[in-house]
């Protein structure tokens, strides 16, 4: 990161502080910082870990337990906006959200985050248990410090590293019901952490010019695009690995292991079509990679309870 | 002096607060008051199910 940028990032927020000296934000506008649709896939995730893992949950602390992690994942949605607001004005997908739009205050969403952030923390030591409430807390540190202050803007790895946050949810559900962490939880912990760059790198090759324009390296603006459509194939042919781990090591079984193979030959698939895709239509099959990675993952989540249930 | 307050719209740190600022303003304290009336009946509840059966069967 130039000095020049570093300046221009203060000016930014200086600003972005003059046009919006008083919260004038609405209750939707909170909602926003919280990310609600990357929310929606983490309480999705850690619900399958709670529901995988052994022992009986009363559904009240299951509930309690699974709102819990939503509002720290929100939490730290809400910090990571503070501390992004400068690029996320640059940026067409972002310029939108409460902070750099004025209607929610950088110090508005940095209190909200904070305040959220301790709150989840603390109720999940009290209603559950520490070893969530811990795992919580280092998903929070993670996401709002490891990756958005310091990952994100210093190198093309910003993702595969930063994955870690989002790859920790169903191992909070799994903690949260047994009081323990297996082998199965880590390999959903994995499973989430390979499926992560192929999506956002799919993602960042129609949003190049955004990421250029905001100085964020990812990787098709440091690596170039050939590269990252090398890594996006690479990452899918470990993911299809992956996913098949739960059937291989013997804790899903064959209904799992066929649909896993199904999706993930699609996705391999789909990944190898975007390589190999010309100039004029790579940003469309992009855009159906990166739609379809969300719905892959969303689908394995979904194969692994019922295949649990079905017992085969 | 009392007319001017009635008819000049209420200005604190640059920010003019309409009428629809202050609707907003007062929805959001709203959903504020709701969210943390449902978070201590959540903590009252997972109370009751933690204690489950000793509430009954506490010393006099």
């Amino acid at each position: 990161m130039s000095q020049t940028y570093k300046e221009a990032h203060k000016e930014t927020l200086l600003k972005m502080q003059e046009s919006a000296s008083t919260d004038v934000g609405s209750a939707a506008d909170y909602i926003a910082l919280m990310k609600p649709r990357v929310m929606s896939l983490v309480v999705f995730t850690a619900l399958v870990g709670l529901v995988m893992a052994p022992g009986d949950m009363h559904p009240v602390m299951a509930v309690a337990a699974i709102l819990l992690i939503a509002v720290g994942a929100g939490a730290s949605a809400a910090l990571n906006m503070w501390y992004d607001a400068d690029i996320d004005a640059v940026m067409s997908r972002t310029q939108n959200r409460p902070v750099p739009s004025g209607r929610v205050t950088a110090e508005g969403a940095l209190t909200f985050g904070l305040w959220v952030s301790g709150l989840s923390v603390l109720s999940m030591a009290v209603m559950i248990n520490y070893l969530s409430a811990a795992l919580l807390a280092f998903t929070i540190f993670f996401y709002a410090v490891i990756y958005t202050m310091f990952l994100k803007r210093r190198t093309a790895q910003n993702i595969v590293i930063g994955g870690a946050a989002g790859a920790l949810p169903p191992v909070i559900g799994w903690a949260a019901a047994a009081n323990s962490i297996s082998i199965e939880p880590l390999i959903y912990f994995a499973i989430i952490f390979f499926w992560t760059p192929p999506h956002f790198w799919a993602l960042a090759l129609i949003k190049n010019d955004d990421y250029q324009a905001a100085n964020v390296p990812m990787l098709p603006v440091t690596a170039g695009v050939k590269s990252t459509l090398s890594q996006i194939v690479l990452y899918a042919f470990v993911l299809f690995g992956v996913t098949m781990l739960p059937f291989t090591l013997g804790f899903s079984g064959l209904f799992y292991a066929s649909g896993a193979a199904v999706l993930g030959g699609i996705f391999v698939a789909m990944c190898l079509a975007l390589a190999l895709a010309s100039d004029k239509h790579r940003n469309r099959l992009a855009g159906m990679t990166f739609a379809y990675s969300i719905f892959y993952l969303f689908l394995l989540f979904v194969l692994l309870p019922t295949d649990k249930v079905m017992g085969l | 002096m009392s007319q001017d307050k009635d008819t000049k719209p209420d200005v604190k740190n640059d920010t003019v607060w309409t009428e629809e600022l202050l609707r907003e303003r007062r929805k959001r304290a709203s959903i504020m008051a709701v969210a943390l009336l449902a978070f201590i009946a959540l903590f009252f509840w997972v109370t009751l199910v933690k204690l489950g059966a000793n509430i009954a069967n506490r010393p006099l």
